[in-house]
C-alpha cells in the first residue's frame, strides 16, 4: 500500500499553479472593487455638481433653467444606476453564498 | 464610468443646442424690443457650424467667446469655432431712422426658435426617461 | 439667468411703448388746443426712443459674452416738444386770432399721429408675444425633469 500523504501528491503543484494564475489575473487591470469605487466617486461628483447648480440657480446666478434640470437628471440617473449595480452585486453575492452550502 | 460614458455625446450636443437657442431668444427679444429705436441694428446668432463641429468631434467643444463684428449677412466670421453675433446693416426701405429690424421676420424667428427649444427639451426628457427605464427594467 | 434677462428686455419695451402711446394720445387730444397754462398753443410732443444697457447682475456665461454687448433694452430718453412749427389757420373771428386774423395751431398731423399709434400698438403686441414665448420656453425647460 502506498502511503497516501497529501503533501506528496501531485495535487500540490497543481494548486500552486492555480494560485499563480490568480495573481496574474488580478494584476492585469483594475479590479472590480476599484471600478466600483471610481464609479461611486463619479456619482458623488455629479451629486455635488447638481447641488451646486441648484444653489446657483436659486440665488439668481448665471445658470439657465435647462442646465439646472439637466444636471439634476444626470445626478438622478447615475445614482439610480449605482443603486441597481449594488442590488445586482448583492443578489449575486447571495446566490454564491447559497451555492457553497 | 464617468458622466460622459454613461450619457454619451448626444446629451452634450442637445444641451449645447439648448444653450444657443436660449441665447438666440435673447437676441430676438432685443430686436423686437428695439423695433422702433433709431439707428438700432438687428442682431442674430449663427451657430450651425459650431454644432456641426461638436457632433463630428470626439469631445464636446468648449464654445469660444468671439467679439461682435460688424459685417453684412453674407460675410464670414472671424473665428472658425465660435458662436458669432451677426448684425444686419442693410437698412429697411420703409423706415428712414437707421433701424434695421424687420418685425415680421423677427416674429417668425421667435416662433421657430421657440419650437426648436421646446422640441430639444422634450427630446432630452425622453433620453433621460429611457435611460431610467433601462436601469429599472433590467 | 437667460429668461429673466429676456423678460427685462421685453418689459422695458412695453414701458417705452406705453409712454409713447401716452404722448400720441396727448397730441391727438390737443390737436386744436390754442391755449395752455404756459401761454401759446399746445406744443406737439415726440417720444425719443433709445437703446439701453440691461442690468444683469448674474452676468452672461462664457460664449454669451459676445452677446452681452449686443442685447439692448429700450427706453424713452426724452419727450421733446416742438417749439418751432405751427399751423396757421385763417380764422379772423376767433378770440385767439392775431392782428392778421390767423390762429396759431399746434403742428399736429392727425394721419401721422394715427400711423404712429398703430405702429406703437403693433410693437406693444409684438413684445407681449415675445414675453409669452419666453414664459413658454421656461416652462418647457422645466419639463425636462418630468
Amino acid at each position: 500500500m502506498v502511503d497516501l500523504k497529501i503533501g506528496s501528491l501531485p495535487f500540490k503543484d497543481l494548486i500552486q499553479e492555480k494560485k499563480l494564475n490568480n495573481d496574474v489575473a488580478t494584476t492585469n487591470g483594475p479590479s472590480f472593487s476599484d471600478t466600483i469605487k471610481d464609479f461611486v466617486k463619479d456619482v458623488n461628483q455629479s451629486q455635488k455638481e447638481a447641488d451646486q447648480a441648484v444653489q446657483n440657480f436659486a440665488s439668481g446666478g448665471n445658470i439657465s433653467i435647462h442646465e439646472t434640470m439637466i444636471s439634476l437628471q444626470k445626478a438622478d440617473v447615475s445614482f439610480k444606476l449605482m443603486l441597481q449595480i449594488r442590488n445586482k452585486v448583492l443578489s449575486a453575492y447571495e446566490e454564491i453564498m447559497k451555492m457553497q452550502l | 464610468m464617468s458622466d460622459s460614458e454613461i450619457f454619451g455625446k448626444t446629451i452634450d450636443v442637445l444641451k449645447s443646442s439648448m444653450d444657443m437657442r436660449a441665447a438666440r431668444h435673447l437676441a430676438i427679444s432685443s430686436n423686437i424690443a428695439n423695433y422702433e429705436t433709431p439707428n438700432y441694428k438687428a442682431k442674430d446668432l449663427k451657430f450651425d457650424k459650431v454644432l456641426a463641429d461638436e457632433i463630428r468631434s470626439n469631445d464636446a467643444i468648449k464654445l469660444n467667446v468671439t467679439n461682435p463684428k460688424h459685417f453684412i449677412p453674407s460675410g464670414t466670421p472671424n473665428s472658425s469655432t465660435g458662436v458669432t453675433v451677426e448684425e444686419n446693416n442693410t437698412a429697411n426701405m420703409d423706415k428712414n431712422n437707421g433701424n434695421t429690424v424687420n418685425i415680421d421676420q423677427e416674429m417668425v424667428k421667435l416662433a421657430e426658435n421657440g419650437i426648436m427649444y421646446d422640441a430639444l427639451s422634450q427630446i432630452i426628457a425622453r433620453q433621460f426617461n429611457s435611460l431610467k427605464d433601462v436601469i429599472k427594467g433590467y | 439667468m437667460d429668461f429673466l434677462t429676456a423678460l427685462q428686455v421685453s418689459s422695458s419695451a412695453l414701458d417705452a411703448q406705453r409712454v409713447k402711446m401716452n404722448t400720441i394720445a396727448s397730441n391727438l387730444a390737443n390737436a386744436e388746443t390754442t391755449r395752455t397754462p404756459e401761454g401759446g398753443p399746445y406744443k406737439k410732443k415726440t417720444a425719443v426712443l433709445t437703446a439701453t444697457e440691461i442690468n444683469n447682475p448674474g452676468g452672461f456665461k462664457n460664449f454669451k459674452d459676445a452677446l452681452e454687448q449686443s442685447i439692448k433694452g429700450v427706453k424713452v430718453s426724452e419727450i421733446t416738444e416742438d417749439n418751432e412749427s405751427y399751423k396757421m389757420k385763417y380764422e379772423p373771428g376767433s378770440p385767439d386770432a392775431d392782428e392778421k386774423g390767423y390762429v396759431k395751431l399746434p403742428n399736429i398731423n392727425l394721419m401721422e399721429e394715427m400711423v404712429n399709434m398703430m405702429s406703437s400698438s403693433r410693437a406693444y403686441e409684438a413684445n407681449v408675444t415675445a414675453i409669452n414665448a419666453t414664459k413658454s420656453m421656461a416652462q418647457k425647460a422645466l419639463d425636462i425633469g418630468k
